[in-house]
């Protein structure tokens, strides 16, 4: 369980949508095995004990006014783009 | 006169600019003349300075005509993970080198109501992925303490490295930090100040840049306990934009600095004595325990024995929630983009070429332990674990009122001499993660000095929405310690 191949590195690369190099692959897979070697102590935990108490709840959902504010504005929002038109985020032609 | 005022704790700041004694824009000025003059400890990604100039103009004004806000006037830091709005926020990373968010974090409007100015965004690791900063995009930050006969540069620490750099060289009288697995109390530590990470959920979390949405808080690093306490108190409090944030009464809490600690139960739990801690950190532990008797308290040996468990689960948590979390960052729209041809290449190349090394190993290393056929051996494992260590502490506080430990295993280390391998960095963290997986207030105080002259800090952990406790206990400890501030050579 504590060792990956470099195929499982392509694949985690894959759905994690990051670019990894084939000269990279190696070191990943290498990096990545022995943090799992070491998270893998916990399969020795025996939590049999614990009750899930991850979150106790202790409030109510708080409720608000249902009012209409303005967050943010179009303006303000595509500042930050890499490119824009037409009010719009503008992306490369990915459609032939 | 410029050190006279950049020197003093913010408290003391507080004071005199009610006196009169001097102006907050002396006080900006004062501190922008040394952010010049310790340019190359690199505490700063951006800087605020004319904003800082034209708001301690105001502040004057306020002070002025008698309408003083709590802490009208005091210069600022502002860790980069911090949303500010119409000022760069980078989170360390290539990725945002150009984003400017057009909203504010809900802790750092809260300050900013309460008068303070923000001098600049203080450097960090990328995503607060790293325990030493030296993973940010922007250049390490550089501790200013250095080892006795050894003039080489030490690591600050991190996440919020920068943040720990600008109040222990004197760059601010405050700064704020967020701390996942330890990245407030660590570089704290490491840097000889005061640095709180409060219950999971005092604090809000809009605006921060997320990298553990379950363990992620914000709190205050300064000079001294009173001023943690000055700053945690206006921080604090519920937020509608933050469904985990508690609407719980914030108290007062400078009004524990001084109080006695007669009658408090400290616990020492004995499996923080890990191998990595030294002998000499361990007597300096010893120590800080004797001071808490001497003031009165009574101290009562512990067992947490799920302690070993903790740093392999956070290790799952962490990548888990950070792959999930850093899933936004694509390209599309307000992140750097590459050139690209397909739409999957926009996304690979675009997250290839703005993440760093630390924070793509992460994104993998979640992505695996949330994949099918992995997800209960890993994820579903830790988060019982999680629920294990939460169980032990609660039980722990039936008998003791705080736990006393060292923050960490170690000192600061020089950094060219930093782990190479992420496991051997990761153990930085062990004392630490403990608290943020059950969610629990924990302050990290200067206590001394080792025979390296380099600072050692010890932690005091509190049960949930105790922070009155910590701030109580660690003034005691910071009366004893005397600890020795950063002073400058020149």
């Amino acid at each position: 369980m504590s060792t990956i191949t470099k195929g499982d590195v392509r694949k985690i690369a894959m759905l994690a949508q990051i670019r990894v190099e084939e000269s990279e692959l190696g070191t990943i897979m290498q990096e990545i095995s022995s943090i799992l070697t070491f998270v893998g102590k916990l399969q020795q935990a025996d939590c049999s004990f614990a009750h899930d108490a991850i979150s106790d709840a202790t409030q109510q959902t708080p409720q608000r006014l249902d009012i209409v504010h303005l967050a943010n504005t179009r303006e303000e929002l595509l500042a930050n783009a890499s490119e824009a038109a037409f009010g719009m985020f503008s992306v490369p032609k990915v459609v032939e | 006169m410029t050190e006279s005022l950049t020197h003093k704790t913010l408290a003391e700041a507080r004071d005199g600019l009610r006196k009169r004694d001097f102006s907050s824009y002396d006080l900006v000025q004062a501190f922008q003349k040394r952010m010049a003059k310790y340019q190359s400890l690199n505490a700063f990604i951006t800087e605020c300075s004319e904003y800082a100039l034209q708001a301690a103009k105001v502040a004057d004004t306020h002070l002025q005509n008698g309408t003083v806000r709590v802490l009208e006037g005091i210069p600022l830091a502002v860790k980069d993970v911090f949303c500010t709005k119409g000022i760069r926020t980078t989170a360390g990373s290539k990725i945002l080198e150009n984003f400017v968010p057009p909203y504010e974090s809900t802790v750092s409007q809260k300050l900013h109501d309460a008068g303070a100015i923000f001098l600049g965004k203080t450097n960090m690791d990328e995503f607060a992925m790293g325990s030493s900063n030296s993973s940010s995009a922007f250049g390490q930050a550089f501790n200013p303490w250095k080892k006795i006969n050894n003039n080489k540069l030490l690591s600050p620490g991190g996440s919020s490295g920068g943040s720990a750099v600008a109040v222990a060289a004197h760059l601010c009288l405050g700064a704020i930090g967020t701390d996942t697995g330890g990245s407030i109390r660590q570089p704290a530590a490491f840097c000889g100040i005061t640095g709180i990470k409060p219950t999971y959920g005092r604090c809000s979390r809009f605006g921060i840049i997320a990298l553990a949405s379950s363990l992620d808080q914000a709190g205050p690093m300064t000079k001294t306990v009173r001023d943690a306490a000055i700053m945690l108190e206006i921080m604090s409090g519920h937020d509608p934009q933050d469904s985990t944030s508690v609407a719980i009464e914030v108290p007062h809490f400078e009004a524990e600095i001084g109080a006695s600690i007669k009658g408090m139960r400290v616990g020492i739990p004995k499996e923080y004595a890990v191998e990595e801690l030294s002998v000499e950190l361990r007597t300096l532990w010893d120590e800080g325990a004797r001071w808490l008797t001497d003031a009165g308290a009574h101290i009562v040996p512990v067992s947490l024995p799920s302690t070993p468990y903790a740093l392999p689960a956070y290790y799952i948590i962490n990548p888990a929630e950070a792959s999930s979390n850093l899933a936004r960052f694509d390209g599309v729209r307000f992140t750097h983009r590459a050139e690209a041809h397909t739409l999957s290449d926009l996304y690979e190349k675009s997250r290839a070429e703005g993440f760093g090394k630390e924070v793509k190993r992460r994104i993998l290393m979640g992505t695996y332990v949330l994949s099918a056929g992995y997800f209960d051996a890993y994820y579903g494992k830790a988060r019982e674990v999680q629920a294990f260590i939460r169980q032990e502490f609660l039980n722990a506080f039936q008998n003791v009122d705080v736990l006393l430990t060292p923050t960490a295993p170690i000192g600061p280390f020089a950094v060219d001499e930093e782990p190479k391998d992420p496991i051997t960095m990761y153990l930085n963290d062990v004392l630490t993660v403990t608290v943020n997986l059950a969610g629990l207030p924990a302050i990290s105080v200067p206590a001394g000095l080792t025979q390296e002259k380099t600072p050692f800090g010890l932690q005091l952990i509190a049960p949930h929405f105790k922070e009155n406790r910590l701030f109580r206990a660690a003034a005691v400890l910071e009366a004893c310690a005397h600890f020795p501030y950063w002073r400058d050579c020149a």
